[in-house]
């Protein structure tokens, strides 16, 4: 089994680690017991990768389902599971929408709409992914004055690990998002602009 | 929070960006790699050479072959094949014909296989495609589903290192930013002249296009370009180099209102594919197949009606492909129901053309033939045009 196969089955564990400790411990804030979050990640992981079903393990059903999440999501459900307290807050929502407008939209429109109206694919952007990173350097150092929270720390190791092939893919954008995330981005973006608008 | 907790996030970041940008493919130009021509009487024994051969069906259905030809003349045929298509039991069927007589039939990949190399549950397989690398290991790209149709299909790349009777290595392409959701494969790829692969491939998720992806042997996926069309879905891109830059690709329509092979190009060795038309040429949502021979020419075969697939014909293009003019007839039947599609073709290293196809949907069909043969009622005009100069035009 390679590196790309062990992180798609133990990232289906904690997925539904985390899916626990989301609707069955309902943790709020610090965690009062840590252990007990440890408890439920391991026993996730070992339940999907052992517990057969249909002559494959769970994990193997899960990862048919919906694919493999990205570096950054799978840091996200980590930290929710095991430090609720670390999880980070979405970065503003005029930000969220700023990047679901420039991003997820232009990401999914080529797969979306007629392609005679689309002439571009942003996806392409990262399998030679120079202007990527030069888009994530330059974002850095725009905002470098709040560049010190765990949103930068997860893309810095999602680009860690898409140098070192962790993944399936050999596609930056997949270590860096899904469509899972992009549209959770997108729905606290334009949440909070709708509230905004209407407080 | 400390100034080092400060930092760290900061400093990961800095890191990611050094190892991605160390990490980053220099990929050289794309460039086909087109052999040099070989014209017709240049061969020692320029007879007409005909063989059809049915090939073993194992199986109550099969459906979409292909033919890698190997050294010494010897042919590689891969099918699916199991009670239905889309049935739990299908599998990758492979033969191995020395001197026109199958010497060895096999069962290549099941679903339970693929799903071990995978690691992932497959409810079916379809199609594949065989090719080799410039080291003379096998490859096979074959399609699978987990959950869904076949418009939830992805692509699995797998490598043999004994003749296609076991699969070492199971890599999934991922392909879409869309839970990878379909993507397909059906025509042969081109080998590049830095040995990388391209190969052509096809979307059919809400829209259908063509899509050209050039990968490493090892399968790492190093560029990948949508074809544009023209209009209504197109899909199933059969691709032939003219030369080193300049390549044709004729897409299956899966239109309802244009029933007609679109035919594309490119000028950039497939870095984009701008150019497009539609042919005169009618399609009933049927898989074409075009190779470039050895003479320079272009061939097709194509089911060429709106609606039926009961005719399985020979075109033949001296221009790059933007005309076509009809050959032989290679299978006709006006029984309701009769289906000779699907074809897949190739030539050998001796010059013999090999057209594989669905036989009624029962079994493959292989039938093998020369220049000759296929001249032998259509001379072409002499001297061949050379597609070189103006072969990427629209």
């Amino acid at each position: 089994m390679n590196a790309a196969s062990m992180y798609g089955l133990f990232a289906q564990g904690v997925i539904v680690a985390a899916a626990v400790c989301a609707v069955a411990l309902r943790h709020r804030g610090p965690c009062p017991r840590p252990m007990r979050q440890v408890m439920v990640l391991a026993l996730s992981v070992l339940a999907v990768l052992l517990v057969p079903m249909d002559g494959v393990s769970i994990a193997c059903h899960l990862r048919g389902l919906w694919g493999d999440p990205s570096v950054v999501t799978l840091g996200v459900l980590l930290l929710h599971v095991l430090r609720p307290s670390a999880l980070p807050a979405w970065p503003d929502h005029r930000l969220c929408a700023l990047l679901t407008v420039l991003v997820t939209l232009p990401l999914h429109a080529p797969l979306f709409l007629p392609v005679p109206m689309v002439t571009w694919d942003l996806y392409t952007l990262g399998l030679q992914p120079w202007v990527l990173l030069a888009a994530l350097a330059i974002t850095a150092v725009l905002l470098r004055r709040r560049a010190g929270g765990p949103w930068t720390a997860l893309v810095g190791v999602a680009l860690l690990a898409w140098a070192a092939g962790l993944m399936e893919s050999d596609n930056l954008w997949d270590y860096l998002a899904d469509p899972v995330l992009l549209l959770a981005m997108a729905f606290a973006g334009f949440t909070g602009i709708w509230t905004s608008l209407h407080r | 929070m400390t100034p080092t907790a400060t930092r760290l996030p900061m400093l990961l970041l800095v890191a990611g960006l050094v190892a991605a940008a160390l990490r980053v493919p220099r990929v050289p130009e794309p460039r086909f790699l087109v052999p040099p021509a070989v014209m017709p009487g240049e061969r020692p024994d320029p007879k007409p050479i005909y063989r059809l051969i049915d090939l073993p069906q194992p199986t109550p259905s099969a459906h979409a072959s292909c033919v890698l030809p190997l050294h010494q003349g010897d042919l590689l045929v891969a099918w699916f094949g199991g009670a239905r298509e889309g049935a739990r039991d299908v599998a990758i069927h492979m033969a191995r014909l020395r001197d026109g007589l199958v010497e060895e039939t096999w069962v290549a990949l099941t679903r339970e296989r693929l799903q071990e190399l995978v690691h992932r549950v497959i409810r079916k397989l379809g199609n594949p495609v065989l090719w080799l690398d410039t080291a003379g290991r096998l490859h096979l790209q074959v399609v699978s589903v987990s959950y869904g149709g076949w418009s939830g299909s992805a692509v699995n790349h797998l490598v043999s290192e004994d003749g296609g009777h076991t699969w070492s290595t199971g890599r999934r392409l991922v392909l879409s930013p869309f839970f990878n959701l379909s993507t397909l494969v059906r025509t042969p790829p081109l080998v590049m002249e830095d040995g990388t692969i391209g190969f052509p491939c096809y979307h059919e998720f809400v829209d259908k296009w063509g899509l050209w992806v050039r990968i490493t042997a090892e399968g790492r996926v190093l560029e990948q370009a949508r074809m544009q069309r023209y209009e209504g879905g197109r899909l199933q891109p059969a691709v032939a180099a003219l030369d080193p830059t300049h390549a044709v690709a004729l897409l299956r329509s899966g239109s309802r209102h244009q029933r007609r092979i679109q035919r594309n190009a490119t000028d950039d060795g497939g870095a984009t594919w701008p150019q497009k038309r539609s042919l005169p040429i009618a399609n009933p949502d049927a898989a074409v197949a075009m190779i470039r021979l050895e003479d320079g020419s272009l061939l097709l075969a194509a089911n060429p009606l709106e609606a039926g697939r009961n005719i399985l014909q020979l075109f033949h293009s001296l221009d790059a492909g933007q005309s076509w003019t009809p050959l032989r007839i290679v299978s006709r039947s006006d029984e309701p129901g009769a289906e000779f599609s699907y074809p897949y073709l190739a030539q050998d290293g001796l010059g013999t053309i090999h057209l594989t196809y669905t036989h009624l949907r029962k079994g493959i069909r292989l039938c093998s033939f020369n220049l000759e043969w296929l001249y032998l009622e259509n001379p072409p005009p002499r001297p061949l045009i050379d597609p070189a100069p103006s072969g990427g035009g629209p």
